[in-house]
């Protein structure tokens, strides 16, 4: 298996059903810096923890990788995230409400698991599709 | 009172809105660069509805049991139970 489709599987698989067979893709000693989280996340039950997190508020959710480059063991995958938030997320009572969110993934991969990936998506878009946050409004100037 | 408005404007008011926006009536995740008009899904505007009003519909038994069990409930449930057998 490529670097790209062990990128793409880290993605996109736990969103079908799948996270138990992607944690063997996950070392025990990975290192996941995501964006706004005050501490990287380590092995694969930092990785699953992250993960159900937001499972547990899109429970339809699906995650699509959209564009993929790859140089030697790095990975960098552009992808887009949609789902129903029918969960609590981070506090925030559940919604209803259907969000999109776009993102993208920096993975080092050897021996066929990620050592280290850096997460960074659109939080302030999905916190503005969630209410969380007031839509844009304009700057007011005097 | 100061409007929470003009508290919030200097915050958000220079952040980049969201591409996509769910619909206030029926949830759908909407690009707002799509040229599309978006035509709300009926069921799909009754599910967000029923979605928003699940605490309420959660504890209509409960409230109506309360209700049932208070004088004018019982006599409501008398006056039903009459008109009923009267038929």
């Amino acid at each position: 298996m490529d670097v790209k489709e062990i990128a793409r599987r880290l993605i996109e698989e736990p969103w079908r059903g799948k996270l138990d067979e992607v944690l063997e893709l996950v070392g025990e000693d990975a290192v996941a810096h995501v964006a706004g989280s005050p501490a990287p996340l380590t092995g694969k039950d930092g990785f699953r923890d992250f993960v159900t997190t937001y499972l547990t508020a899109f429970p339809d959710g699906t995650i699509t990788v959209d564009d993929q480059i790859a140089e030697g063991d790095i990975v960098v995958s552009r992808w887009t995230g949609r789902g129903t938030n029918t969960g609590e997320l981070m506090g925030i009572r559940p919604t209803g409400r259907q969000v999109t969110i776009e993102g993208i993934s920096y993975a080092r991969i050897s021996d066929a698991k990620v050592r280290e990936t850096w997460i960074t998506w659109d939080t302030l878009a999905m916190m503005q599709q969630l209410g969380a946050v007031p839509e844009t409004i304009p700057a007011q100037t005097t | 009172m100061m409007d929470a408005r003009v508290l919030i404007r200097p915050m958000f008011g220079s952040f980049p809105q969201s591409r996509y926006m769910p619909c206030v009536e029926c949830g759908t995740s909407l690009d707002r660069t799509a040229s599309a008009p978006h035509v709300c899904d009926a069921e799909q505007v009754l599910d967000l509805r029923l979605f928003q009003l699940r605490d309420e519909v959660a504890a209509f038994d409960a409230q109506l049991a309360e209700w049932l069990a208070s004088a004018r409930g019982r006599f409501a449930a008398w006056i039903a139970e009459r008109d009923r057998r009267s038929r």
